[in-house]
């Protein structure tokens, strides 16, 4: 009987449309994705998952495009497994049904199986659309390997089919028992929270374990055990079905199977179908008299066109109160706001720092936690406005009343919009309450209203619009909630595309990044200009809506067309020519700017400028050039305007040994950037004694000169500059923001350079290759001496002088390097005058300038000073004891600090980080100021504080030492800030402070190495973009490296560093220099940690196996511990191999607090060793490497609990 | 004002004929049209009720064009469907008031009236505050015909309203459509014959979509005059009888077959002659045994 039902089911689903439309669809999307993924569009610069070395016919990429696809069919399972019960009810053959002679359990397993055996085949269109794409000639082959069908089947077996069956058991038992479709949609979109919530989670390290098992897809648990994966792990291994994922799966599969036993239980197989329930009244009816003939009372009826209008509020206010008066609308408002308040309350941030709950962060995580809801609340709410009176079955009756069309839809339209104005106050509320239970009441109403209303509430609203166009075509309530959400896939899909120009990308809006510091700034233009351009053409949508309404029977588009066209009156015709007029003007208008004034930037389209630089001018690389040796600037800011000027003279030296007659100088080009430069006019480029132009390039900003007479060694020859950088208009998305109203930071990639720059140059080697360009060269190789003549931070100069004078608008200050000679003010403007009074680098030219307010403090006899937004003083306290226990630590144990002056400058959280200059560090607002660190935890994150001590740092590394430009180079500058700045924390806060940080710091690495996309490399020859080596790893071996052979030996070796080739260059010291002063220190029995953390890729791998203890005569304790010890060398591509032990590890026991009770370098030489060691107290956990100091594969496993023997 | 209709034709787009070259004049008062299932009566009441489109043809009630000032007609138009449903949760009284507000009755007070008046005249008004989830499938369409009065009404088109009911029901809907069919013109479409004959001074009979016959309900059944006639027959002869003569109906009557035929004479032995009624008529029309030419329908 089951096997009949399940046909009758399947077959019922087989002859629907719909089934084919999903089918296709998902077959479509699965396609799409791999060719996305696998290069078919060349200017698609974004991958799936799978960039990098991962190909796109890896298991690893093929279970996430599947898992990923099938994720979008939520809804389709909500409607298929609704619909399996609930489509006897809306047909009203229950009767049938419920007095057939078939079992309840017959009834509902033969319509759960069906439903899901029809789910089945849709989803598996999924695979087959990939598995298709794959074989697609226009992917490029370097994307495909070798691909096996289990790889396309195991997707299936762990994630989509228990996916399917779980999310199934939902939907069916909630239309079963709720005997309701809406019940199904708050279910689909309950489902989603699990898995916000999950992905919430997991983005804080400890609870990834709680957080893959929460995750009702299944996703994270995924992602917990492929995170360290390395890119050849990804591209062999299967995701194997055990530990987490197997829980996962297990814990959710018997949820779902305890929903189904329990809709077993409570589905009632009797008649009394509720809600239709037609009992018939008292017999009084019966004795009812013939009614009188009287006549009706003669009412007058005005139907003039202000009697519409007040029809159409009153009808709006019923559909609106018909909407918000529903349990499932609150449910939904209530998840939404939970949702919103917990996105906003933990706060995340790097290294999980806690920050004050600003406005504009309460919007921006708030906003995001409840605009899922608000999505899924126009989708759900358009349909059941647009089908109310159908699915009522009062539209006769209605369509027929003497009603304007346009008040029909014009008042479900205006109802969801108010249940808009409803939800985007509940973000406020949510906002205010958060920030309440923080007990931060600086609640900025003005900036809620604004981002609420003027942006978030427009945007809903073009969605509102959008959304009822959509269920009027489709004019299928399921199939319409589909369609949304595959406009709300292309939403996703499509700029990854490098289809980026919001003219076209209906109802989208740029971005925008609020600061507190410069508002809306830049970003504010294109945001309203696309609002007018998308509002004008909503209203456009919403004429053609009215056109198309549904009413009466005739419900086909195309009859409907061609109604249209009978019911379209002036006043419509009118509108929409004027609309279309407008929406064209504005669209006009936005083209010029965004295309005309500016160019449209893609990814795709500066790969390709700096492509074009490489190909064409690399050639001049070798060309002996010059080198800049002062540099005088003059800037004039011109905020308001966003305009820069850069005049000045650079003086250059010819220091090599033959005449020069040729000079090459790059102006960074507008287009090579992702964030659009501002346009650059050449006003005067000219080298003092004349000049011929022998090469003009100045889209790429490349010129040569040729001189009139050639340079002799040691001639020096001044170049003239008069640079002019404006930002004209406004830009599709991402405007430039180094030059802003508040808050500008340029750098010297603004002044002009000398020669060919390498910088230029792609890193990414898909990219490259898109490009048809080689594998990345990086950096010269350590063994090339002749690239120690040029330093890490710039090719065009060794030490400059620095002299300059800064003007700004008069209400900013505005600072460069250097210490200030003379400040005044002169026609409305402010002045400034900067000199060093030693050289420093070239590559250490900023400036910066907006409205601050100062904090000044000493250091014996250096200034301290922190210039910062007036509001953001949360965390100067604790920047000022970075800069002081920084320089306190890298005087003692270093080298004096070598200026008078040590300044912070705030600057936007346009970027996130903090950089060193001389004497002068911009940081970001988006990283210090507005943290809150708690003071009693031990090991809570003192970003701030970590961020100064690490900046100050640079100060000796950067500005001190310069590494040469060789591989490597980052392994002196940016490795050694790190381990000065871990040192100072651990001499300001303590031991106990360092093991959660130095967690992370190894968490980054791991996660790092596995999303390499070129070819990880030891520290030793590290690349600049491989922070992940150089900041976490680096940090970390050091770290390791002071506790195995001591602190002073390390600090005695970077002092000699630092007094050898302090200020000193060219030719400059490499990462194989700092390793030989570092192996000087370096007793025997230690040299072979270079080999393992320097020179190769290690990892290990180790564990406690068990830990027993027993008590000895005299009160003490003898542990016995059991641990495992596996030590892997690994290549570039991640492929590793073991290799033997004999390594000094760590042995500990600790007692319940936490405390070591032992802790000791043992040698371990087998995989399998045990250890006896006797201590004072109760043992607690026993281990190996208990500290992590090593990298450790696996971190977690390291201890073990001591049982009693 | 009549409701003129001239020449409809509606074809669907999976080919069936709905409305074939409709003509018919509808004056003041009830007129039934009758037919059986699928003859296109509510194709014909849903394209005058302004919620479908003709694919040509022409309907005018008094100066009003129907077919493309569908705003004016729904000004003076009460609709009850075939089916329909009522938003379960809402009262009887509330809703009623709400179908007033879209039916142009904006004083308020006046409003109250209507709606108090037409509660009572079709006997809700004890049952005004009562969910319309509760209802009986009578007090439903009672309800369906009182929201067709609202707004007074020059034309109220009836589709089905009796399918479903009990008799008592019926009885009691029909002297509520009598009461209010006397100074309007109420299309009543039916496929039970008795509904015509008891309330309707002018009738159509529409069949496969076109117009079989039309006119007053006696007159027309006057036409078949002693030309029908009655005979019990054993069961299994009722094919032989079908072939043989013009058979209109055959029913069962205390366990024998009783068959009615057409005949201008005694058919043969056994035949009684029968006083012709409405049901024998529509059942010779629709068999095709009367002949009427279309002309006829329109005056």
């Amino acid at each position: 009987m089951i096997a009949s039902i399940l046909t009758f089911e399947f077959a019922r689903r087989l002859r629907r449309i719909s089934t084919y439309v999903y089918f296709v669809v998902f077959f479509g999307l699965g396609f799409l994705f791999v060719l996305m993924s696998g290069g078919a569009f060349p200017q698609a610069t974004v991958d799936f998952g799978t960039g990098g070395k991962v190909l796109v016919t890896s298991p690893f990429a093929l279970n996430l495009i599947i898992t990923f696809v099938s994720f979008f069919g939520v809804v389709v399972i909500a409607a298929i497994s609704g619909q399996a019960t609930y489509q006897d009810l809306d047909s009203n053959s229950t009767a049938f049904f419920y007095t057939a002679p078939i079992t309840k359990f017959d009834y509902l397993s033969g319509r759960f199986l069906g439903a899901l055996a029809i789910q089945a085949v849709i989803f598996a269109s999924v695979g087959l659309g990939t598995w298709t794409g794959t074989r697609m000639p226009w992917l490029d082959a370097a994307r495909i390997g070798q691909q096996s069908f289990y790889s396309y089947f195991q997707p299936y077996l762990t994630m989509v089919i228990p996916n399917l069956i779980f999310i199934s058991a939902i939907f069916f038992a909630l239309a079963a028992l709720g005997k309701k479709m809406l019940p199904v949609y708050a279910g689909s979109v309950i489902l989603l929270i699990g898995y916000f919530v999950a992905s919430q989670l997991s983005s804080d390290l400890t609870m990834s374990t709680w957080a893959a098992m929460v995750d009702p897809f299944g996703g994270n648990a995924i992602t917990r055990i492929t995170q360290y994966w390395t890119p050849f792990q990804r591209n062999t291994q299967i995701v194997p079905f055990t530990g987490v994922l197997l829980w996962n799966r297990v814990w959710w599969l018997g949820i779902g199977a305890a929903i189904l036993g329990a809709t077993y239980v409570r589905f009632s197989f009797s008649h009394a179908a509720v809600g239709r329930a037609t009992q018939n009244l008292k017999s009084e009816d019966a004795v009812e008299a013939i009614p009188t003939t009287r006549a009706l009372p003669l009412a007058s009826l005005r139907f003039s066109l202000g009697d519409s209008f007040r029809e159409l509020i009153s009808l709006t206010s019923l559909q609106f109160s018909e909407t918000v008066k529903n349990v499932f609308f609150a449910v939904l408002v209530l998840a939404g706001a939970l949702m919103a308040i917990f996105s906003a309350y933990d706060i995340n941030s790097p290294f999980s720092t806690p920050v004050y709950p600003v406005t504009w962060r309460m919007l921006e995580l708030g906003g995001a936690g409840f605009s899922l809801f608000i999505l899924a609340i126009i989708t759900f709410y358009s349909g059941e406005l647009v089908w109310r009176e159908r699915d009522a079955q009062l539209n006769q009756i209605m369509d027929a009343m003497p009603v304007r069309r346009w008040v029909l839809f014009l008042s479900k339209l205006f109802a969801l919009m108010l249940v808009q104005v409803l939800l985007v106050l509940m973000v406020m509320v949510c906002g205010v309450f958060v920030q309440v239970l923080h007990g931060y009441h600086k609640f900025e109403f003005g900036l809620y209203f604004t981002d609420l209303f003027a942006h978030r509430l427009i945007a809903f609203w073009i969605l509102c619009v959008i959304a009822m166009l959509v269920h009027t075509i489709v004019n299928h309530k399921y199939l319409g909630h589909f369609v949304m959400v595959l406009y709300f896939v292309a939403g996703i899909t499509v700029p990854q595309m490098n289809l980026q120009d919001y003219l076209y990308r209906l109802g989208e809006m740029p971005r925008v990044v609020f600061s507190d510091m410069n508002g809306y700034g830049p970003f504010a233009a294109p945001l309203v200009w696309f609002e007018l351009y998308w509002g004008v053409g909503a209203i456009l949508l919403a004429i053609l809506v009215n056109l198309l309404w549904v009413r009466g029977m005739e419900d086909s588009l195309r009859n409907r067309f061609k109604l249209a066209a009978v019911r379209i009156s002036s006043a419509s015709g009118t509108g929409f020519a004027v609309c279309a007029l407008l929406f064209v003007g504005v669209g006009g208008y936005i083209y010029y700017n965004t295309h005309i004034l500016n160019r449209l930037m893609t990814p795709y389209v500066f790969q390709h400028e700096r492509a074009q630089y490489e190909i064409k001018y690399k050639q001049y690389q070798k060309m002996p050039q010059p080198r800049i040796t002062d540099i005088e600037a003059d800037l004039a800011l011109y905020p308001d305007q966003r305009v820069a000027d850069f005049r000045g003279k650079e003086w250059l030296e010819n220091k090599s040994d033959t005449p020069i007659d040729g000079i090459a100088v790059t102006i960074w080009p507008e287009d090579v950037d992702v964030i659009p430069r501002p346009h650059v006019e050449i006003r005067k480029l000219t080298l003092a004694g004349g000049q011929t132009l022998v090469l003009e390039d100045p889209s790429l900003g490349f010129f040569i000169y040729k001189m009139s007479s050639p340079l002799p060694p040691h001639g020096r020859i001044a170049l003239d500059f008069d640079l002019s950088y404006t930002n004209p208009g406004f830009v599709n998305s991402m405007p430039n923001t180094d030059i802003v109203r508040n808050g500008s930071f340029v750098n010297a990639s603004y002044l002009p350079f000398i020669g060919y720059q390498q910088d230029v140059q792609l890193v990414d080697d898909s990219a490259r290759h898109r490009q048809h360009l080689e594998k990345s060269p990086g950096l010269p190789k350590l063994d090339d001496v002749a690239a120690r003549q040029n330093n890490y931070g710039s090719t065009s100069a060794d030490w400059v002088n620095f002299e300059g004078t800064i003007s700004t608008s008069s209400d900013q200050t505005a600072i460069m390097p250097g210490y200030l000679q003379k400040e005044w003010t002169q026609a409305g403007r402010h002045y400034f005058h900067y000199k060093a009074d030693a050289p420093i680098l070239d590559g250490g030219f900023s400036a910066n300038s907006a409205g601050y307010t100062v904090m000044r403090d000493r250091w014996h006899d250096v200034n301290l000073e922190i210039y910062y937004h007036s509001g953001h003083e949360f965390d100067l306290d604790r920047m000022v004891l970075g800069m002081k226990s920084s320089l306190d630590y890298c005087t003692a144990n270093f080298s004096p600090f070598q200026f008078k002056q040590l300044r912070i400058i705030e600057f936007p959280r346009y970027g996130d980080f903090a950089e060193s200059f001389p004497n002068t560090i911009p940081f970001s607002e988006g990283i210090g100021f507005i943290t809150y660190v708690d003071p009693q935890k031990v090991d809570a994150i003192n970003l701030p504080f970590f961020v100064t001590a690490h900046e100050t740092a640079h100060q000796w590394w950067g500005h001190q030492v310069m590494s040469a430009n060789t591989e490597g180079a980052t392994a002196i500058v940016e490795s050694l800030a790190q381990y000065s700045a871990l040192m100072v924390m651990r001499h300001t806060y303590g031991p106990e402070s360092m093991k959660k940080f130095l967690r992370y710091q190894l968490d980054g690495y791991l996660r790092g190495r596995a999303q390499e996309r070129n070819e990880e490399k030891p520290l030793l020859t590290v690349e600049p973009n491989q922070g992940y080596i150089h900041y976490n790893k680096g940090g970390m071996v050091m770290y390791a490296l002071q506790d195995y052979i001591g602190e002073d030996y390390v600090s005695k070796a970077l002092a000699a560093l630092v007094k050898d080739w302090g200020f000193k260059g060219p030719p400059y010291p490499t990462s194989a220099d700092l390793v030989n002063y570092l192996r000087k220190e370096t007793p025997a029995e230690f040299q072979y940690l270079y080999d393992d953390w320097f020179e190769n890729i290690t990892i290990f791998d180790n564990r406690a196996v068990s830990a027993t203890y027993s008590q000895l005569a005299d009160g003490k304790y003898q542990v016995h511990i059991s641990v495992e010890a596996q030590k892997y060398r690994a290549d570039g591509k991640g492929q590793e191999h073991l290799v033997p032990l004999h390594d000094l590890i760590d042995i500990g026991v600790q007692d319940a607090k936490g405390k070591f009770l032992y802790l000791a370098k043992q040698k371990i030489e087998q995989e399998h060793q045990d250890f006896t060691v006797t201590v004072d107290q109760l043992p607690s956990q026993a281990g190996i490497d208990p500290l992590i100091k090593l990298v450790d594969r696996n971190p977690d496993d390291n201890l073990a609990k001591v049982e009693k023997q | 004002m009549d409701l003129r209709i001239e020449n409809l034709s509606k074809r669907y787009p999976n080919g069936t004929q709905a409305l074939e070259d409709v003509s018919l004049n509808i004056p003041q008062g009830m007129f039934g049209l009758l037919g059986p299932n699928g003859a296109g009566k509510s194709t014909l009441m849903r394209t005058l009720a302004t919620l479908q489109e003709a694919d040509s043809g022409r309907a005018t009630l008094g100066d009003i064009d129907v077919l493309r000032h569908k705003d004016a007609v729904r000004r003076v138009l009460g609709y009850l469907p075939q089916e329909f449903g009522l938003y379960p949760k809402v009262s009887a009284e509330g809703l009623l008031a709400h179908f007033a507000v879209l039916k142009g009755i904006r004083n308020a007070k006046e409003r109250r009236e209507v709606v108090q008046a037409l509660l009572q005249q079709t006997n809700l008004y004890e049952h005004r505050k009562q969910a319309l989830g509760s209802f009986s499938g009578g007090m439903k369409q009672r309800f369906g015909i009182a929201q067709a009065l609202l707004g007074n009404p020059k034309l109220i088109i009836v589709d089905e309203p009796t399918a479903g009911l009990d008799p008592e029901e019926r009885v009691r809907f029909h002297n509520l459509l009598s009461a209010i069919g006397q100074n309007i013109i109420v299309i009543l479409s039916t496929h039970i014959v008795s509904d015509v004959t008891d309330l309707c001074h002018a009738m159509a009979i529409i069949h496969e979509g076109r117009v079989r016959v039309a006119g007053n309900p006696s007159q027309l059944v006057d036409r078949l005059r002693g030309m029908v006639w009655r005979k019990s027959i054993p069961h299994d002869e009722v094919a032989n009888y079908r072939e043989r003569f013009q058979m209109i109906s055959m029913r069962l009557f205390a366990g024998q077959t009783v068959v009615h035929v057409l005949s201008a004479r005694p058919p043969e032995a056994g035949f009684d002659p029968v006083t012709p009624d409405l049901e024998d008529f529509y059942f010779a029309t629709i068999r095709g045994f009367v002949e009427e030419p279309a002309a006829v329908a329109v005056k």
